[in-house]
């Protein structure tokens, strides 16, 4: 039984945990709200652009100004998705760890699987360096070692 | 008849992000929430193009790519994976699976469009 069952160590790291998932459940009824209307912007925009020429005709500028809107929004949508996957990823590290602790004295558990099956969930290389970046280091980890060269990878397509 | 492509993400906003590109775009739209749910319609339809998450529960979208190449159908269809992977090492695994591209997310709605442009 691990010494830490007396502390509240085991609890707050459930509550943390339990507390990532309220956080992605109650948002999600809204951003699939908000991608749908995202959608709808767009597609108004294609349908203003198709049907221009009949009177009155919408001004191309401000149709233009629609689907470049809705063009830019769709984008910074998407940061959702990795910020639900990000979310995921601490929720199941923290779930991870307390099962750890909950199974074994600190001093017996195999942290080298523990840390090897967090890593191995994944799913954006940055997330991969930060964590071998970090793990392993005493010092507090900053916001810093998030590694910016990625960021540049995104939005990149690449055709075999 | 319009072309018909079909969006696997596990992500309902993703799917619908996606879709609204396409259709905007004047193409038909089939969407997957996974890569069986994906790879037993293709077992049934012929898609256009596939554009495929690569994390993804039940079979990620590298296995899917594969599966579908294995099809008579999928043999030559444009298979692409939109995905938050970046590293060099998944992009190589998706290109050996048969994959016909790679796109990072967040994809540009213009550049996806032409994109899909070139490989249709």
């Amino acid at each position: 039984m691990s010494e830490l069952n007396n502390t509240p160590v085991a609890a707050l790291l459930e509550l943390a945990a339990c507390q990532l998932e309220v956080a992605v459940q109650t948002t999600e009824a809204q951003v699939d709200s908000l991608a749908s209307s995202i959608g709808a912007l767009l597609t108004l925009g294609a349908s203003l652009r198709q049907v221009n020429g009949a009177a009155p005709p919408a001004p191309a500028a401000v149709v233009h100004e629609i689907v470049e809107r809705a063009q830019n929004a769709l984008v910074a949508m998407q940061f959702h998705d990795q910020l639900v996957q990000r979310v995921a990823h601490v929720r199941d590290a923290l779930t991870g760890l307390n099962d750890a602790l909950a199974s074994a004295p600190a001093a017996d558990v195999d942290w080298a699987s523990v840390l090897a099956g967090i890593r191995e969930r994944y799913s954006m290389e940055d997330e991969r360096m930060q964590f071998d970046r970090i793990i392993g280091v005493d010092a507090c980890p900053a916001v810093a070692s998030h590694d910016a060269t990625h960021d540049s990878l995104r939005g990149s397509v690449d055709l075999f | 008849m319009a072309r018909m492509i079909m969006t696997v993400d596990d992500s309902t906003s993703m799917r619908q992000m996606v879709k609204a590109t396409l259709q905007s775009a004047g193409y038909g739209v089939v969407e997957a929430a996974d890569g069986q749910e994906a790879l037993d319609y293709a077992r049934e339809n012929a898609v256009d193009l596939v554009i495929t998450d690569v994390n993804m529960p039940h079979m990620d979208g590298i296995t899917l790519v594969s599966e579908l190449r294995a099809l008579p159908t999928y043999r030559l269809t444009p298979l692409l994976l939109l995905t938050t992977e970046s590293s060099m090492e998944k992009k190589m695994e998706g290109k050996k699976a048969g994959a016909t591209g790679w796109i990072v997310k967040p994809f540009n709605p213009t550049q996806l469009l032409a994109t899909l442009a070139r490989v249709l």
